[in-house]
């Protein structure tokens, strides 16, 4: 019985052996496509790698192209020709309902750019300083807040309050990602706070290889730099009319003497086919690589022309410009009219001879600082020369006679002559703000905030006030009851 | 203590006997007339002590006795019986008398012996008697017994729920006597998990299909051979294509989004049946089970309620299918042949349309597209070209195999090798595969069993881009030559021209630039190429007498290879296209088992099983694809890369099994079973999966109250409840992922694709199965019944999550659905002795409904408008819009039921109208056997099912401009006024593009699946050729099919696999491979 009974044993440790020695490994799988999150986030290039997948998504066709399509359609600068479903209800205000697509997937987009900027910097906070270069760990979590900023910016523009959500979700299921929304000013001061850090913590520019040696790839204009988090500072001094304030922002980025205007070719800023592209001018831009396996653009400038276009330039952005065609090389640069049928292809990106697919767009360029100036000192105070020279800096260079149409002989300087009050000045600002930057998705944000909307509603056509907020989309009401409706939805 | 008691007994016993033989019989008193020599006998019997002892054959049976004396001696009234009668008689010691006839020895010989079972077991209280008379012994708890009887006596060993045994006395010895069970099918050994048991023992739901059930079918893979054969269990061939997928459905559908396919097991190594496949192939998926060869396999035993399955745990809820192939025997080495060849052919047809029919209707539907522009035929044209006639041909079927088995008591083999070799009836399509096997078990000593199983082989599968429409998959490349599929091509082309131009170049079609289909199928190139290697080492060790321990270690190997290339089209430069994609999966199980095995006190049976085992997974493929090719010669990938990718997956279980069975008397059994899973797919919180179950069974027939019934030979209760589960969730489904394909900057950029879920886990179903067995009339009828009701719950499905987390959606266990129905086997007996004719009927009822799903939103799936629909207290079903009867006489549009009224067209004009899902299914089989000839019928059928004709729909319906149509279309609307339900033919004669009612079939079918026609050899010859057994045999597999379905074939399910998609969209016809008719003839010789 002896005998049997050492048999046993060995035979139970021979099984309990098997088992204890194979168990972890068998059981505990970590995915190889892909990297589970826990294992993440523990190296500088993977903060490096994870700051690259949250530009993409910001910058991508999730975000950034959607807001630069819906805040055009929703202004009165491009106009759809034909019934584009859901799309087009942008444009009709009064049909937009809370279970349209495409403002649901606006808002399914920017929570999802969120919560991949706020899981870096929730995880980069822990990584030990000492694994980055130079001063990239600050420079990182500065580069993710302009980021959040950026996006929740352009969230309560469209949406009002909405939930001010600065955490990755624990876990799926958990009650705490039942949000309510946060009134606009609560966002507001979360984006300052995330600017101001931004602004202190961002460089300059890129420019230098040592900062990034392990990236074979540096380019200052495609990411958040020090003239950025002004440049977004700046427009919203602007919307809260603190025009002092504003005015000082854009002499900030004015005096960091980063950008100029002067000697840029305006066709140059927009088409990589003109020989352009991140040029002195820019101060961010999107960075679009056609290359399998690259990020690239492909959707975003999707009404810009593309052979029969269902989106085109309005009658009144056309009108803006001065009579008689060849004179603003703006113009021509961004519209074109055809007839049969009676079409005005937007084209500032895509000309209408040459299709080319994937081009950067801009988010921030220096006329518009300029511009903003200028629309910040007429309001401190008229007359001001200093507005005079600006608006003169830009139509100077609205003049090229070497543009691709030949006659661009250019339009004339302007004096204060040609506005005698304040308020003709700030009419002319708005103008010459509107033919410099039509089509790069400013146009309905300025609308909102001039004459507190009545703006917006007297050039759009939109009749009721409440639908200059887009509806809090139902899809997300469904799922989450603490979010309310905006009113008249 | 207890010996002292048996010794008091036995004394006490010894003692009565001596007293009883000292005692003095009285006097008998009778009186009977012309009555039977045995009732006399029977009458002293009664009186007195005395025992007759006698063989039956030599009592005269008619000659009657009479018989009158009063108080007599035994041996004056013996004197008396008789009297002028050839009997004489002896009286021996123990009050026996010996009757004998004339001459014949009346002396007494002492005989002992045992009685066991099968197996060796000694069997207790089996009564031991001489034929005729009431004299005997029973035996006594080792099976022993000793008798005294006379030489040339016979003696009959019987036992309730055996058969009875006889055998004559030849001088004195020991007749040692193995009783076999009353119900011979009851005795038949069944395969379940980590074991065997005797099938009367099983207390689940066990089909079993043994290898002479299946040996006239011509199938190229196992999966194939299940259907109609076992209750409970679907199968559908969901295309003909060579090795194509076969989809397996036991008991019902349990999950949306996961797998619905049972897990197999080959002689104890779980193999993975993944589907790979390719997006050039359509839907159709390569089969995995297609590189097992069927002629390997000895039975297959199916596992279908949770007391069998659940010992598999987190992988048993879709069944267990347990594979066994052949294995050597001690003995003479038995080489056998066997070789089938035939020819596979598809004469079903559409009715197409002619070339002159065409034209009419092509110059028509111009007129009305474009008026301005000339007719296409200003003369009706004299070529007709069928081109359902150009794509198929006669295929080809060639199956041999050679098996070398046998052994000696030490080591037997079984080395087995097989040639298979199928043209399919679509030009182009092959099939071949050469697999080798060699099974060797040795016994090392008495106590230690060591053996392998080795499974090698190799599949060249040729292949179509087919399912589909004919649509320009390829036309934005320039190469609308070789775009679209096959079959849909061919249905649709355009009839009045030929394949080929008098230069030899195929001929094009100008009216619609579609391809030329003969010039799709031969041209283009898609060959898979497959190596599988499944084998299992094991080794059995007997540590105790009762205790055995087994280790088993198995691997499953596969490698695939699929290279396509795509020529370009002569007209645009550049536009070929190639692809090599690669495919490996590696698996193997380790698993340690200890088995108690012990019989207490005679009646009481206990087999205890417990163990570990651990099995892992991984997963590997590659992908590249090049376009702009310019050469038709090199068909490598070389071009401008537009893709190249790799994957790498794996998962991996650790489980603990254990399991009981304990029965008292072999009439009363319990079984009890468990099995913890952790799994690598399961969430950390949901790392251990627990599956227990439990069964009882009765064989009442053995009770006292039906031991004699005359009808009922055996009849067992049992009953089961259980847990289950469907791990086929995903490999990493549940962790929190990062990947790493969003670029930015020319850097690679990481992005959350999900949430962690730490309560992922497994679908669970719980089974309650009751049934019963039952033997009639001699055992002439089997009779099995089993109800079923099966609830799965925690089925994965995508949960909404609010936006302002960052993600839309996570799969998580929340859906439930339950199956339930009734599975049926009859098998008959119905003519027995020189002629022969044997029936097995099984039917299976099975209804499913879902009962939940995420807050309570249907879910569509499906081709064309989303046609299937998963809805809460629904079946799976289809959802579709209806058309009226007529089409629209002012349009001659299909007008669309306006359900809602609301004036237009709308999601709310749907309705559900039928499933994909049988209502009823099953099999018959009649064996008819006479002399050496023997004849096997088998049908097979579906019922209820509904069926989406797509294929139909490409031909009628969609359209695509200049198509060609079936001879409906002589009915067509043509202006207006005409009262018709055939619209116009044109892409616009839908008015809405919906799937409709239009193209929904009745799928019923039944099908003679096989009709076989065998003569075995008579032994003279086998004699004279030297061979053991020679059997050739005709058989016609599909020979006819008896259905309402106007398609090619009702037996078709394109869309397979698993996820949420191919599991909801079920029942489509898509321009599908139809299954042949074959017609093989075979030789099986043995030596």
């Amino acid at each position: 019985m002896k005998q049997h009974i050492f048999k046993i044993i060995t035979c139970s440790f021979l099984l309990l052996g098997i088992a204890v020695s194979s168990c972890r490994k068998v059981i505990e799988k970590d995915t190889v496509e892909e990297v589970g999150t826990g294992n993440f986030y523990k190296t500088s290039i993977d903060a490096e790698t994870g700051l690259f997948g949250c530009y993409n998504k910001m910058m991508s066709w999730d975000f950034y192209g959607k807001v630069l399509f819906y805040s055009d359609i929703s202004s009165d600068d491009i106009q759809a020709y034909n019934d584009g479903g859901d799309l087009f209800r942008l444009e009709k205000r009064s049909e937009l309902i809370p279970t349209n697509g495409e403002i649901s997937s606006l808002w399914g987009g920017s929570y999802n750019a969120l919560a991949n900027i706020n899981l870096l910097l929730e995880k980069v906070a822990l990584i030990p300083d000492e694994k980055f270069l130079l001063a990239r760990k600050k420079e990182i979590l500065g580069e993710a807040r302009f980021l959040r900023a950026f996006i929740y910016w352009h969230m309560v523009q469209f949406y009002g309050d909405v939930p001010l959500v600065v955490s990755f979700p624990k876990s799926a299921n958990s009650t705490e990602n039942l949000v309510a929304r946060n009134t606009v000013a609560e966002v507001v001061t979360q984006i300052k706070a995330d600017l101001t850090a931004a602004e202190s913590d961002l460089p300059l520019n890129f420019n230098d290889p040592l900062r990034i040696p392990d990236l074979n790839l540096i380019n200052s204009k495609g990411r958040a730099t020090k003239g950025a988090a002004k440049a977004l500072q700046m427009r919203i001094l602007l919307w809260e009319k603190n025009w002092t304030a504003a005015a000082a922002k854009a002499q900030e980025i004015i005096a960091g003497n980063q950008y100029k205007i002067d000697g840029v070719k305006f066709v140059a800023v927009f088409r990589s086919n003109d020989g352009g592209q991140n040029t002195q001018e820019s101060i961010m831009e999107c960075q679009s690589v056609e290359q399998p396996g690259q990020f690239d653009n492909t959707g975003v400038l999707k009404f810009f022309y593309t052979g029969a276009p269902v989106y085109g330039a309005t009658e009144s952005a056309f009108a803006n410009y001065a009579p008689g065609s060849g004179v603003d090389v703006r113009k021509e640069q961004s519209m074109f009219k055809a007839s049969n049928p009676t079409r005005i292809y937007a084209q500032k990106y895509k000309n209408f001879y040459s299709n080319q697919p994937n081009d950067n767009y801009i988010l921030f360029r220096y006329a518009e600082v300029l511009l903003n100036r200028a629309e910040a000192l007429n309001e401190v105070g008229y007359p001001n020369n200093e507005v005079v020279d600006i608006l003169n800096s830009i139509r100077a260079r609205a003049t090229d006679p070497t543009f691709r149409f030949g006659a661009c002989i250019g339009i004339p300087n302007i004096s204060l002559a040609d506005a005698p009050t304040q308020a003709a000045m700030r009419q002319l600002i708005r103008n010459e703000k509107r033919r410099e930057m039509t089509q790069e998705g400013l146009r309905w944000f300025d609308l909102l905030r001039w004459d507190n909307g009545a703006d917006a509603l007297s050039a759009t056509g939109i009749t009721d006030a409440k639908k200059l907020l887009f509806p809090i989309p139902q899809f997300d009401r469904d799922r989450n009851p603490k979010l309310t409706q905006n009113p008249g939805y | 203590m207890l010996i002292m008691k048996l010794t008091s007994i036995l004394l006490l016993s010894c003692l009565l006997q001596a007293y009883s033989k000292g005692y003095s019989q009285p006097g008998i008193t009778l009186n009977l007339k012309n009555v039977e020599l045995r009732q006399v006998f029977t009458a002293i019997e009664k009186q007195t002590d005395y025992k007759f002892v006698f063989n039956d054959d030599v009592l005269p049976g008619n000659k009657k006795f009479s018989i009158n004396v009063k108080d007599e001696p035994i041996q004056v009234l013996l004197q008396e019986l008789f009297k002028g009668t050839p009997f004489r008689y002896k009286f021996f010691d123990d009050n026996s008398i010996a009757i004998g006839s004339a001459g014949s020895n009346l002396q007494q010989v002492p005989i002992t012996g045992k009685v066991t079972v099968a197996g060796g077991t000694p069997l207790a209280g089996v009564t031991v008697k001489v034929k005729g008379s009431k004299f005997g012994t029973s035996t006594d708890a080792d099976g022993n017994f000793s008798i005294n009887v006379p030489d040339g006596a016979t003696l009959v060993f019987s036992y309730v729920g055996y058969l009875v045994i006889e055998r004559i006395v030849k001088g004195n010895g020991a007749i040692n006597i193995t009783l076999e069970q009353k119900n011979q099918e009851m005795n038949q050994v069944v395969v379940v998990g980590y074991g065997t048991q005797r099938k009367r023992e099983i207390t689940g739901a066990v089909s079993t299909i043994k290898v002479n059930d299946i040996k006239d079918l011509q199938v190229t893979s196992i999966d194939q051979a299940l259907q109609g054969k076992a209750a409970g269990v679907q199968v559908i061939n969901n295309t003909g294509a060579p090795g194509s997928f076969v989809q397996i459905r036991i008991r019902g559908t349990n999950s949306i989004s996961g797998s619905n396919e049972p897990l197999y097991i080959v002689d104890g190594v779980p193999i993975n049946n993944t589907l790979t496949g390719s997006y050039q192939a359509g839907n159709d998926q390569i089969n995995g089970m297609a590189g097992l060869n069927p002629s390997d396999i000895e039975s297959i035993d199916i596992l279908k309620d949770a007391s069998t399955a659940s010992i598999y745990g987190a992988r048993a809820a879709n069944g267990v299918v347990l594979i066994t192939t052949k294995r050597g025997k001690p003995g003479r080495s038995v080489v056998s042949f066997n070789l089938n060849s035939g020819v596979q052919e598809q004469n079903r047809r559409y009715d197409l349309l002619n070339g002159q029919q065409y034209a009419i209707m092509s110059n028509e539907l111009r007129a009305r597209l474009a008026p301005n522009q000339p007719p296409f035929f200003s003369q009706l044209p004299d070529v007709n070209t069928n081109w359902q006639n150009e794509i198929f041909q006669q295929g080809l079927f060639n199956n041999a195999n050679i098996a070398l088995t046998g052994g000696s008591d030490k080591v037997t083999y079984a080395v087995t090798g097989g040639l298979f070799d199928q043209k399919g009836t679509i030009i182009n399509s092959k099939f071949r595969r050469y697999s080798l096997r060699s099974n060797i078990d040795i016994n090392v000593n008495s106590k230690i069993k060591v053996g392998t199983n080795l499974f090698f082989s190799r599949t060249v599968n040729n292949r179509l881009r087919n399912d589909g429409g004919p649509n320009f998959q390829d036309a934005f490349n320039g190469n609308n030559v070789f775009g679209p599929n096959v079959l849909s091509s061919a249905l649709v082309y355009n009839p009045t021209i030929k394949v080929f131009n008098p230069d030899g170049t195929y001929a094009q079609d100008s009216i619609t630039s579609n391809s030329n289909p003969v010039a799709l199928a031969t041209e283009a190139n898609l060959v898979s190429r497959n190596i599988r290697v499944i084998g299992n080492f094991f080794g059995d060790w007997q540590i105790l007498k009762d205790l055995k321990f087994r280790t088993n270690f198995g691997i499953d190997i596969r490698n695939e290879n699929e290279d396509f290339f795509f020529p370009p089209n002569p007209a645009a430069l550049g536009s070929g296209r190639a692809s090599s994609r690669a495919f490996n999966e590696n698996l193997y199980v380790f698993e340690n088992t200890l088995n108690y095995k012990k019989m207490f006190a005679a009646k009481h049976q206990l087999d205890v099983l417990a163990g570990i085992t651990v099995q892992e997974s991984v997963r590997r493929s590659n992908l590249s694809t090049a376009s702009g090719l310019t050469n038709a010669q090199v068909q490598t990938v070389y071009g401008p890369l537009t893709n190249g990718s790799s994957g790498i997956s794996a998962n991996g279980i650790l489980s603990y099994i254990s399991r009981a069975q304990y029965n008292f008397d072999q009439k009363y059994f319990l079984t009890a079973a468990a099995r913890v899973d952790a799994s690598s797919r399961f969430g950390a919180d949901k790392k251990y999966a627990f599956f227990p179950s439990a069964s009882a069974g009765w064989i009442v027939s053995d009770e006292k109250f039906l031991s004699n019934s005359k009808s009922i030979s055996f009849l067992k209760i049992r009953g089961s409840y259980g847990l289950t589960g469907n791990q086929e969730i995903g490999d990493f489904s549940f962790l929190g992922r990062i990947n790493l394909n969003s670029p930015y900057l020319g850097a690679s950029g990481a992005q959350a694709s999900n949430i962690e879920d730490n309560n992922y886990g497994w679908e669970t179903t719980t089974q309650a199965n009751i049934g019963f067995d039952m033997a009639l009339f001699n055992s002439r009828a089997t009779l099995s019944v089993d109800y079923y009701s099966k609830k799965t719950k925690n089925l994965i499905l995508e949960i909404p999550l609010p936006a302002t987390t960052g993600f839309g959606s996570r799969p998580g266990n929340v859906g439930d659905l339950q199956n339930t129905g009734i599975d049926v086997l009859l098998n008959t007996e119905n003519i027995k002795g020189k002629f022969r004719w044997n029936t097995s009927f099984n039917i299976s009822f099975n209804r499913n409904k879902i009962l939940k799903l995420v807050n309570g939103q249907d879910i569509f799936q499906g081709s064309f408008g989303y046609s299937n629909i998963a809805r809460e207290g629904k079946e799976l079903s289809f959802f579709l819009y209806q058309v009226e009867d007529k089409v629209d006489p002012a349009t001659g549009k299909m007008v669309i039921k306006d359900i809602d009224k609301s004036g237009s067209i709308n999601d709310k004009d749907r309705s559900i109208v039928g499933s994909p899902l049988p209502k009823h299914f099953g099999g018959i089989t009649n064996t008819f056997a006479y002399a050496n000839f023997d004849l096997n019928i088998f049908f097979q059928w579906s019922y209820g099912n509904k069926i989406y004709n797509q294929t139909r729909e490409f031909i009628e319906g969609y359209g695509g401009g200049y198509y060609n149509s079936t001879t409906n279309a002589l009915g067509r609307w043509k202006k207006a006024g005409d009262v018709t339900d055939v619209p116009f033919v044109g892409p616009d004669n839908n008015a809405t593009g919906y799937a409709s009612s239009r193209f929904l079939e009745d799928g019923s079918y039944l099908r003679m699946k096989n009709i076989s026609l065998g003569y075995n050899l008579t032994p003279a010859t086998l004699k004279r050729i030297g061979a053991t057994s020679v059997r050739i045999a005709v058989s016609a597999q599909n020979l006819f099919t008896i259905t309402n379905y106007t398609g090619y074939d009702p037996e078709v399910n394109a869309f397979t696999g698993t996820g949420q998609f191919n599991n909801i969209a079920q029942g489509f016809d898509n321009g599908s491979y139809p299954q042949a008719k074959t017609i093989v003839v075979s030789l099986n010789i043995n030596f």
